[in-house]
């Protein structure tokens, strides 16, 4: 049987992984474990797909979507979800100090085959597919956290409101090293609007020391200037090595399966549906439920942040859990949260719960679609 | 996702089998205050990066409550 060895195509650098995960996760959008629509964002933080944040500072409000996609050129290269931002409140005159980026971090331990910081750096392509009502030209920084640099691209949307692929192509840098751990190294932003603080620099196309008017230069996108606008985006892939569109390799696509298991090393969600299993059992103390273990698909980056949502109340009709022994339920309103690891959490209820110290039960949501519970551990960059 | 700017206060919890572990804190924030039904309770790991915003909320001169 002949082996084939895949060689990479780029025309400068590069680096053969035929058999590596993308770099970029969730770059299909399609996994959205938190929502898949969600309004009146004023904030940052981790809204809708997986694995894509948000940077906003007073700078307008607006709906992120996972928007499914039924034709157009994003469609025709297999791309069935995108990520999606309407503005509904408009802000046309931000104030210098306000911002909005959209984009990706990066764990420093994933990015060491960059070489950054050595003589053998790589160049770095950024591609993906674009479409938005505005035409213009739209900023992307990838900025080191790890040593206050940055370098850009930037990107010119032609047509409205039709989608069409970009390429980026960063210079290698031969400065500052990605730290070796699982702590942020990297930011990739897609700079959609701005205050004064963030404008009249130069975008930098060779990687330099961080500067705030250097980041959203020759961006002239402004999707926060009117609630006409939106931004879509998905087919997000970075490549190590310079590569042009007739050189770019395919989109790596992977399984729901897959991409999803790469997401939970970030995000976990357990419950947020009506009188669902939790995956634990509980055990009764004298004066308290402890349950768990609320065991993650995968061993998560840090010890995670355990956000838990409960009900209004202890009855069934309000009850965001119940606890069910002994032929019978305790409604109770919510958990706190007890030990976490990167591997598991234990979550507890010392009321509204009654049993023999000893006694087991079983863990699921409450009945009550206003009251659901959701228990979620995110360990996000 | 905490962000140091819109903490309200920070709280030490304690293990409930033994009331003397610290195990986490309860964040307040704008979120929680806004929807009441919405616990936040950050681990004691210097990679999370809600404890790292935690440690800056205290930098600015802020205050995490002893348990009660």
């Amino acid at each position: 049987m002949a082996f084939t060895l895949l060689k990479s195509n780029a025309i400068d650098g590069g680096i053969d992984r035929p058999n590596a995960k993308p770099l970029i996760i969730n770059g299909d959008m399609a996994v959205a474990q938190r929502d898949t629509s969600v309004t009146g964002i004023t904030g940052d933080g981790y809204k809708l797909c997986d694995r894509w944040y948000e940077y906003l500072s007073s700078l307008g409000t607006y709906t992120f979507a996972q928007e499914a996609q039924t034709s157009g050129n994003a469609f025709d290269n297999g791309f069935r979800t995108a990520f999606r931002i309407d503005c509904t409140t408009a802000d046309a005159s931000p104030s210098a100090s306000d911002e909005f980026w959209w984009g990706m971090k990066f764990e420093g331990q994933n990015l060491q085959l960059i070489k950054k910081g050595t003589s053998n750096a790589q160049k770095l392509t950024l591609a993906f597919w674009v479409k938005s009502n505005k035409t213009g030209v739209g900023q992307v920084n990838f900025r080191d956290t790890d040593n206050s640099r940055m370098c850009s691209g930037t990107y010119t949307i032609s047509s409205a409101d039709t989608w069409e692929h970009k390429i980026i192509n960063i210079v290698a840098d031969t400065t500052g090293s990605f730290n070796n751990d699982n702590a942020e190294s990297l930011q990739i932003q897609w700079y959609l609007d701005s205050g004064s603080n963030y404008e009249g620099g130069t975008a930098p196309t060779a990687w330099e020391a961080d500067s705030a008017t250097d980041r959203n230069a020759s961006g002239t996108l402004n999707i926060g200037d009117n609630t006409a606008n939106d931004w879509s985006i998905t087919g997000v892939q970075l490549e190590v090595g310079e590569y042009t569109s007739s050189t770019l390799p395919p989109f790596q696509h992977e399984s729901y399966g897959d991409n999803l298991f790469r997401c939970q090393r970030y995000y976990n969600i357990f419950g947020n549906a009506t009188g669902k299993p939790i995956g634990m059992a509980a055990f009764y103390t004298a004066s308290a439920a402890y349950c768990g273990p609320l065991v993650y698909p995968v061993e998560m980056r840090s010890s995670p942040t355990i956000s838990i949502t409960g009900g209004s109340g202890d009855a069934e009709a309000t009850a965001g859990y119940a606890i069910n022994h002994s032929a019978q339920n305790d409604w109770f309103q919510t958990f706190s949260s007890s030990a976490t690891s990167t591997k598991e959490c234990h979550v507890y209820v010392s009321s509204g719960v009654s049993a023999t110290d000893g006694d087991a039960g079983r863990c699921k949501t409450g009945d009550s679609s206003a009251n659901v519970g959701k228990i979620e551990a995110s360990a996000e960059l | 996702m905490i962000n140091k700017n819109t903490i309200v206060s920070v709280k030490k919890m304690l293990a409930p089998e033994d009331n003397k572990t610290l195990i986490n804190y309860k964040v307040t924030d704008a979120e929680t205050q806004a929807n009441s039904r919405i616990q936040k309770f950050v681990a004691i790991d210097n990679g999370n990066a809600d404890y790292q915003a935690i440690q800056q909320w205290v930098a600015d001169g802020n205050t995490i409550q002893e348990a009660d």
